[in-house]
């Protein structure tokens, strides 16, 4: 346990949660004003759409120890640990968004939400597409959300989930089924596709 | 080698690539359709797609031959050798991603010359930049950071500028979107500067893949980098919003006389349209006693001395009407830019209203509707005396082309 713990790069993970925390707390009420090429003209996205890949990006770097042969002839499902961990990462990042909205911060629902869907789609990516893509999904999704989102037309898309200000229930259901699929992809990474296993 | 690039994470993603980068052409490219400098400028609209993707896989490649170990073995070829075998197909990819914009860009059949072109080496150069940057990047950092990180902060570093102030530090990027209309060209100034940054940018990365000690060859990277900037703002502060300079009025084809027709290769359709709508105009002005030029150019560099007219090649009557009326008016002074006040901004729609009045252009033509206050203002001119009409013209023509003069208005607001 302890080894499976200090292999998943603990003290990383931590640090990047709390420094997500203070970042949202000080840049949350930020918006980023850049062109929607959807629209051709300058819109103002929040910080909470690029701010929670620093708790994505690290949960990823954390999870690239694992799978290895070692671990899957192990006695203990590290798998299903790794998950629990994806899931108490999300949590603390929850309570801490809380703490903060207690103290006077904002936007700690949308960033705990974003992270939850873009931990997600890395770990569908790294499932479906193989272990780098999980890394480069979520920061490509986050360019096209970026540029395509219509946020000066007040129109809000069911894929631009990240840029929906205040938090919707559609956008927090769509982030949380990412959430959700990814947390069983990880929890069956050892076990081949479908395909492949009707392959062998 | 051939196997290495069909097998290359770039010759993957070129699919991919090449459907979003024309999806966001055919949304976002503005201007002309006609004129082929400002097609190709368009090409630039792809970089916040191009950028993001390359920068992205060249992270991807120094980060998978950090992790295969490449550099901690006995070394065969050299670091620069090894990034140049990992980044050609990526270079390639960017080649084809610029080269198809290009393509769609130009698929409208607008005028083009063969020197026109240099105007893609500004995206190329973004991209050669960027990627060299994010190799750096994942050859020393964690891939789970140096992706993602390449593909958002290339994205942020090309469209934040377009965002903030002063207005010149977006021309550092090479997101030349804002080029051209048919009188102007993008700026020497806009297309040399995002290409000084990019050369820094790849001499950083080539110094931090040197074998230099680590600290120097990050003190050298952080210097090339800052130095190239440093440089390459020296080329654009001059710059407003818009990157751009006046046509060489060399390109005018020029017919008749009195008045004499010089407009942009591309108007040719529209030039005996112009030729007899000017001849009318200018027979009527002159006739109540209006000077008007002998010459209709279209060169912004002849503003102020030929009659300027801005038309396009599908251009109406009542349009081209409309621009001859509209270039009588002095242009709004670049100081009225600033924060100098120009209170010669009120006489602009009487003056156009009654020069159109006065050349009996129909107000069916394509200028601006006028508001009640000026159709008042027109109609209590119109009820002095010849003389008086002509000494508020002309008052109010000197208020217009500066910032100081207040215009003389009858009808006081």
């Amino acid at each position: 346990m302890t080894w499976w713990l200090r292999s998943r790069r603990g003290p990383a993970l931590l640090f990047a949660i709390v420094a997500q925390l203070a970042l949202t707390w000080i840049l949350g009420e930020t918006l980023v004003p850049s062109p929607s090429l959807a629209e051709g003209a300058i819109t103002r996205l929040p910080a909470i759409v690029f701010l929670p890949l620093v708790v994505a990006s690290t949960i990823y770097f954390s999870l690239e120890a694992s799978g290895g042969a070692i671990e899957v002839a192990g006695v203990r499902r590290t798998a299903v640990m790794d998950a629990a961990l994806v899931a108490s990462a999300l949590a603390t990042l929850v309570v801490g968004g809380v703490v903060i909205d207690a103290l006077g911060g904002a936007f700690t629902g949308e960033a705990a939400r974003n992270t939850a869907g873009y931990v997600g789609l890395g770990l569908i990516a790294a499932k479906l597409l193989g272990s780098r893509a999980g890394s480069v999904a979520p920061a490509a999704y986050v360019v096209l959300v970026a540029s395509t989102s219509s946020r000066t037309s007040g129109l809000s898309r069911l894929w631009s989930w990240p840029a929906d200000n205040p938090l919707t229930a559609r956008s927090v259901i769509v982030a949380g089924i990412l959430c959700v699929l990814g947390l069983l992809a990880t929890v069956l990474r050892d076990r081949p596709l479908p395909s492949l296993a009707r392959q062998r | 080698m051939t196997r290495d690039l069909w097998r290359a994470p770039a010759t993957i993603a070129a699919g991919p690539l090449l459907i979003v980068s024309l999806l966001f052409l055919s949304g976002d490219a503005t201007g002309p359709s006609f004129y082929g400098v400002s097609r190709l400028a368009q090409v630039s609209s792809a970089l916040p797609i191009i950028v993001p993707f390359c920068a992205g896989l060249a992270a991807w490649e120094g980060a998978r031959l950090r992790m295969g170990g490449a550099f901690s073995v006995a070394p065969v070829r050299s670091e620069l050798a090894i990034a140049g075998r990992a980044l050609l197909p990526i270079g390639c990819l960017a080649l084809l991603g610029i080269a198809a914009s290009a393509a769609a860009m130009l698929s409208t059949g607008p005028s083009l010359a063969l020197g026109d072109l240099r105007i893609l080496i500004v995206p190329l150069a973004a991209v050669a930049g960027y990627s060299a940057l994010a190799y750096a990047a994942g050859r020393y950092l964690p891939g789970a950071f140096a992706i993602p990180g390449a593909v958002v902060g290339s994205w942020l570093l090309i469209v934040y500028p377009v965002a903030v102030e002063p207005l010149w530090i977006r021309h550092l990027t090479g997101y030349l979107s804002s080029c051209c209309d048919l009188s102007t060209v993008p700026d020497p100034g806009a297309m040399i500067a995002p290409i000084i940054v990019a050369a820094g940018m790849c001499a950083a990365a080539g110094l931090l893949v040197s074998p230099l000690a680590p600290t120097l060859r990050i003190g050298l990277a952080g210097l090339a980098v800052v130095g190239a900037v440093g440089v390459a703002t020296t080329f654009v502060t001059d710059l407003g919003s818009e990157a751009t300079t006046p046509r060489n009025a060399s390109a005018l084809t020029c017919r008749g006389d009195r008045p004499r027709i010089c407009l942009w290769p591309e108007n040719e359709p529209v030039l005996h349209t112009t030729a007899a709508a000017a001849s009318a105009i200018r027979d009527r002005l002159t006739a109540s006693g209006v000077r008007v030029p002998s010459t209709v150019s279209e060169s912004l560099e002849d503003r102020g001395k030929f009659w300027f007219v801005s038309l396009v090649p599908d251009a109406r009557k009542r349009d081209v009407e409309a621009g001859l009326i509209m270039g009588l008016i002095p242009a709004v002074p670049a100081c009225a830019n600033g924060r100098a006040p120009y209170p010669g901004f009120a006489a602009q729609a009487p003056l156009e209203q009654w020069l159109a009045a006065i050349a009996r252009v129909p107000s069916g033509s394509s200028l601006a509707p006028a508001s009640r206050r000026t159709r008042r203002e027109v109609a209590a001119v119109r009820q002095q005396p010849r003389a008086e009409q002509l000494s508020w013209y002309r008052q109010n023509l000197r208020a217009v082309s500066k910032c100081g003069p207040h215009p003389r208005l009858l009808t006081q607001r």
